[in-house]
């Protein structure tokens, strides 16, 4: 014990609001992890990888191809390295896009900006690729079309 | 719980080194994970604030807010980080970066790996100024690295809850980890998809070591880092299989750790090179003022 070194004591007011501030924010994420959802961040429920997975259902991938000015049809670097909007993201506002797939051009917005010197994109299609599982055992897959934008 | 566990007296020279890693990790995290905000503020289109940005009234990111909070959170990250002006700089990357995470998660998803890290700055500026070199105890930094330690081991705990909430019992019986490596997977683990009995022996396995983390609080010394270290196992494994680090989550794992001992060697070995330097000793071991055992002083 560091016995001639004193531990420097909190006043009852400094002690009060430093219980209370703990308080408030468990309280908080109480009431995130039991009721609240993502958009109550930070105080939501902790939900990563939160959700059950049928051993015989789907597993279903989101990805965007795009037809190029160079003539290529390319899949898009949904990363922040590429252009900077992640997969999630276009996931988790899935039903947005199909019913206005005008949200893609921001897509092809961010490449432009972040990657001027490659061949830029035209059209722009939002593709979900479908793996079927049999017993948890993945058994073949196949890729759906959900929607196509014209990049203006 | 009483109020007392709150307000261990513990060293002030793990705050400081504390500052010295949390600051500049929040620029590295700024550049390399949560590092879309600056581009998506050109393209505000799937912009969709969140509760507390839109209870603030905050403005939609545009480019000059968003590299105003870039410059701000570099410059305060820079002064923080050498422990001057803990309050001014600290409160300022507090604020900064709270904007910029609720920015960077206001687009579709949000990551659930930024509870401890928030914490931390918001905890960390409530000290003044402390020197690696001290030796000093308080209930003060007690209290900041418990706060701390809480939001690391609740991001587990309450993930657990979650995953029950949202999943149901049958998660751990499903197949979200052949899931994940479906979608993300490496060579390492898609293996792993055709031995569905291990994937569900890892799901049963992670729900209850969520659901009995916060044993770590009733663990001392070396069994407490041996619990710790197999935290850190979990997330190379992850990293490795699927992609996925958890950095911000994990170095708040720090505030359990002596750091001061860190502290207390620099300073050992600067004393001693003075010492060298200044009266031709011959290197012999030197007694260090303050630089006793590092056991936390119990109420």
């Amino acid at each position: 014990m560091s016995g001639d070194v004193e531990a420097v004591r909190l006043g009852s007011r400094a002690r009060a609001w430093r219980l209370a501030a703990a308080a408030a924010v468990l309280l908080a994420l109480a009431y995130g992890t039991i009721w609240g959802a993502d958009r109550h961040f930070p105080f939501g429920p902790m939900v990563q990888f939160a959700f059950s997975v049928d051993p015989n259902g789907q597993i279903r991938s989101v990805f965007v191809e795009a037809d190029t000015t160079a003539g290529d049809r390319v899949q898009v670097p949904l990363t922040s390295e590429g252009v900077g909007i992640p997969r999630a993201e276009i996931e988790g506002q899935l039903p947005a896009i199909e019913n206005d797939p005008s949200l893609l051009q921001v897509i092809a917005i961010a490449q432009r900006h972040r990657h001027p010197e490659q061949p830029q994109y035209r059209r722009l299609y939002l593709m979900v690729d479908i793996i079927q599982l049999h017993d948890r055992r993945p058994t073949g897959h196949e890729i759906n079309q959900l929607a196509v934008w014209d990049v203006r | 719980m009483s109020a007392r566990w709150w307000f261990p007296a513990e060293p002030v020279a793990r705050i400081a080194v504390l500052r010295a890693v949390i600051y500049p990790f929040v620029v590295l995290d700024m550049f390399l994970f949560v590092n879309d905000v600056i581009p998506k503020a050109d393209a505000p289109g799937l912009y969709a604030p969140i509760v507390i940005p839109r209870f603030l009234h905050l403005p939609a990111p545009n480019p000059v807010l968003v590299h105003t909070l870039q410059v701000l959170l570099i410059a305060g990250c820079a002064v923080a980080a050498t422990g001057r002006l803990p309050r001014l700089a600290g409160w300022t990357v507090a604020v900064c970066y709270q904007w910029w995470i609720f920015i960077g998660m206001s687009y579709g998803k949000v990551d659930h790996d930024h509870l401890a890290l928030l914490v931390a700055l918001w905890v960390l500026p409530t000290l003044g100024r402390v020197r690696w070199d001290s030796a000093r105890r308080s209930e003060a930094a007690g209290w900041a690295l418990r706060c701390i330690q809480v939001a690391v081991v609740l991001t587990y705990f309450l993930a657990a809850f979650a995953k029950i909430r949202h999943g149901g019992w049958d998660w751990a019986n499903g197949a979200v980890f052949t899931w994940s490596i479906e979608r993300r997977g490496s060579m390492l683990a898609d293996p792993l998809v055709n031995l569905p009995w291990v994937l569900v022996a890892g799901q049963w396995m992670l729900l209850v070591a969520e659901f009995t983390s916060p044993v770590v609080f009733a663990l001392r010394g070396r069994a407490q880092a041996v619990y710790i270290g197999g935290w850190m196992v979990f997330h190379v494994v992850t990293y490795a299989a699927i992609g996925i680090h958890f950095l911000p989550t994990v170095v708040c794992w720090l505030a359990f750790a002596p750091l001061e001992k860190l502290a207390g060697r620099v300073r050992a070995r600067s004393l001693l090179g003075r010492q060298r330097a200044g009266w031709g000793a011959a290197g012999q071991p030197v007694p260090v003022v303050g630089d006793q055992s590092v056991q936390p002083v119990r109420d």
